[in-house]
């Protein structure tokens, strides 16, 4: 009887345990609106995002004291104006829900609370006593994950800034006004498309799906001899010059281009394109090699760039909900 | 006392009957799935030797020395036929790479009728009517989309690599897909060597790439040098040499 009893008392316990648990911690889950047109996000089942974690991540994001030097923050390299990149060239923070790679040699592998924790941990090398010394800072851990101050940890870091990451979305172009019915293209815009979508521009095959992109690794032949690229992460001499395709969406406000940053506009990157593709060992089977390029007219290029303007997201780049807070 | 501790032993008895029960029940199940469970593996060689990829080193009907790089594609509406014309609906669609060992490999816990299955056939990439813009919205599938301009759908296959053009190394790309509405795809009929009766299969098909640049059209790769997803002509002979291209052991 002894043993019923206490057996008894034990789970009224676990069931009184779980019930404060939910009555004590009940953040605000947060559902992102995107378009039907985009395919699911990666959103990973041990982090929902909620009102309070994106709180987080957000202040993360813009605090300079997350380099040890405590002069840097995610946002001195990745401003919204330029859609979070910068004339350092890093690549632009833009829609990296779907991304499994990151950086332009694919470094880091993972999910974006992967990479978050290489940008503290091995990037800015953070002090974590910046969060546990901080008043607000542990208010803002126990809102988002109901952790107290001695539990404040890099894995709840990342996390928080993952949530942010995951709210960063850009789908408010006039392309994508366009796809709701909302935008008629213009001429040149049209015929950008038409180009696009064609082996005559044929960027489609890289820059695909509705977010532009392909998650995979190219050369386009920049040079005969590239730096290395993805081949510093593999070891695969078929990887060497080869470096991950970065989304188009505002593109127009991510200059400079290429992984080295060599190009400053859209012109000269539809140049090289058009006629200075180099025939390198690893030259990607998408690119046309027998005439230095795609040949492209003049008027063609310009109406290419006229579409690819169509990918600006201004929404995006002054959207406050994404600026300092 | 003696009341209490009768219960606690029938209790006891009733729970070990149930978990007795409870094993007996799933270990059958588990038997019953693994009876079932059968296997379409995809292999691709060219000539009788598996593809060693990125090295120029193939030749082809054309005397193109060629190498290969990227092999992705769909096979759709894959079914068992017997000789009575009954049919059994194996997989509705299946996107492969290549060079992706978890796209080669698909298990499936079916129950198979007894039919005394003679055939395996499927459509290689989509008819027009399973062919719509949109259905894969995720990478890798959604990257073998086909622009609406030239039809829409996806691309039934993207096969690419180098080869010797006038003494230096160009691309190729063998791009396939239902270009302005015509139907490229084509269905492969794939005779068994054995019956399939005992209600689970485990099938290989294979592709020999070299197949598709010849029979019963010599396909060389220079006439392809700026793409050819707008090319009908070119559509049409590698749809009418892939008839050949597919062989299926067990």
């Amino acid at each position: 009887m002894k043993k019923q009893h206490i057996l008894i008392g034990f789970l009224f316990s676990i069931l009184l345990f779980s019930g404060c648990q939910d009555t004590d911690f009940q953040p605000d889950y947060v559902t992102l609106n995107l378009p039907s047109y985009v395919p699911p996000m990666i959103i990973p089942d041990d982090n929902p995002l909620t009102k309070q974690g994106i709180a987080l991540g957000r202040k993360i994001y813009y605090d300079q004291r997350m380099h040890h030097s405590q002069q840097l923050s995610c946002s001195s390299c990745h401003k919204q104006a330029h859609s979070f990149t910068t004339s350092q060239n890093c690549m632009a923070h833009i829609n990296l829900g779907w991304h499994k790679a990151f950086l332009w040699n694919g470094g880091v592998e993972g999910t974006l609370e992967d990479v978050a924790m290489y940008e503290l941990v091995d990037f800015f090398n953070t002090d974590i006593n910046v969060f546990k010394n901080d008043s607000a800072y542990i208010r803002m851990y126990k809102e988002a994950f109901n952790v107290n101050v001695d539990e404040i940890s890099f894995k709840y870091a990342t996390y928080a800034l993952a949530q942010f990451f995951r709210t960063m979305n850009s789908f408010n172009s006039k392309y994508d006004q366009w796809k709701r019915g909302e935008y008629v293209f213009t001429q040149a815009e049209w015929n950008g498309y038409a180009l696009f979508y064609s082996e005559t521009g044929d960027c489609f095959h890289c820059h695909a799906n509705e977010l532009f992109l392909d998650n995979e690794y190219h050369d386009i032949g920049l040079d005969l001899s590239p730096s290395a690229g993805r081949y510093t992460v593999t070891g695969k001499q078929t990887d060497f010059g080869k470096f991950k395709t970065p989304t188009l969406r505002n593109i127009e406000l991510t200059t400079p281009y290429m992984h080295d940053g060599r190009f400053q506009t859209l012109e000269e990157v539809m140049d090289f394109y058009s006629s200075g593709v180099q025939n390198s060992a690893n030259l990607s089977t998408l690119m046309p090699v027998h005439n230095g390029g795609f040949n492209l007219t003049s008027q063609q290029k310009a109406d290419i760039i006229a579409f690819l303007k169509t990918l600006t997201d201004i929404n995006y780049t002054t959207n406050p909900d994404f600026s300092a807070p | 006392m003696k009341r209490s501790s009768f219960n606690i032993i029938s209790l006891r008895h009733v729970g070990l009957s149930f978990m007795l029960i409870s094993a007996i029940f799933l270990q059958s199940c588990e038997k019953e799935h693994e009876q079932k469970d059968s296997t379409l593996r995809f292999t691709h060689k060219v000539g009788t030797a598996d593809v060693i990829y990125d090295s120029v080193m193939y030749t082809n009907a054309a005397s193109n020395l060629y190498s290969v790089e990227t092999l992705r594609y769909f096979v759709s509406d894959l079914m068992l036929t017997n000789a009575s014309g009954d049919s059994f609906v194996v997989d509705t669609a299946i996107y492969l790479d290549a060079r992706d060992e978890a796209t080669l490999t698909h298990v499936y816990s079916l129950v198979l009728p007894e039919k005394d299955f003679t055939h395996i056939t499927f459509n290689f990439g989509f008819s027009n009517a399973d062919n719509h813009s949109g259905m894969y919205p995720s990478l890798p599938e959604s990257g073998m989309a086909w622009p609406e301009m030239m039809g829409g759908g996806y691309h039934y296959m993207k096969l690419e690599g180098k080869f010797m053009n006038n003494s230096s190394l160009a691309n190729f790309k063998v791009h396939t897909g239902m270009l302005n509405g015509n139907a490229n795809y084509f269905t492969v009929t794939l005779p068994l060597t054995e019956t399939i009766s005992e209600g689970h299969f485990d099938l290989t098909i294979n592709m020999n790439l070299n197949n598709w640049f010849s029979d019963p059209h010599t396909f060389d790769l220079a006439n392809i040098l700026g793409g050819m997803m707008g090319n009908q002509t070119a559509q049409t002979q590698i749809k009418e040499n892939g008839y050949n291209v597919f062989s299926v052991t067990q």
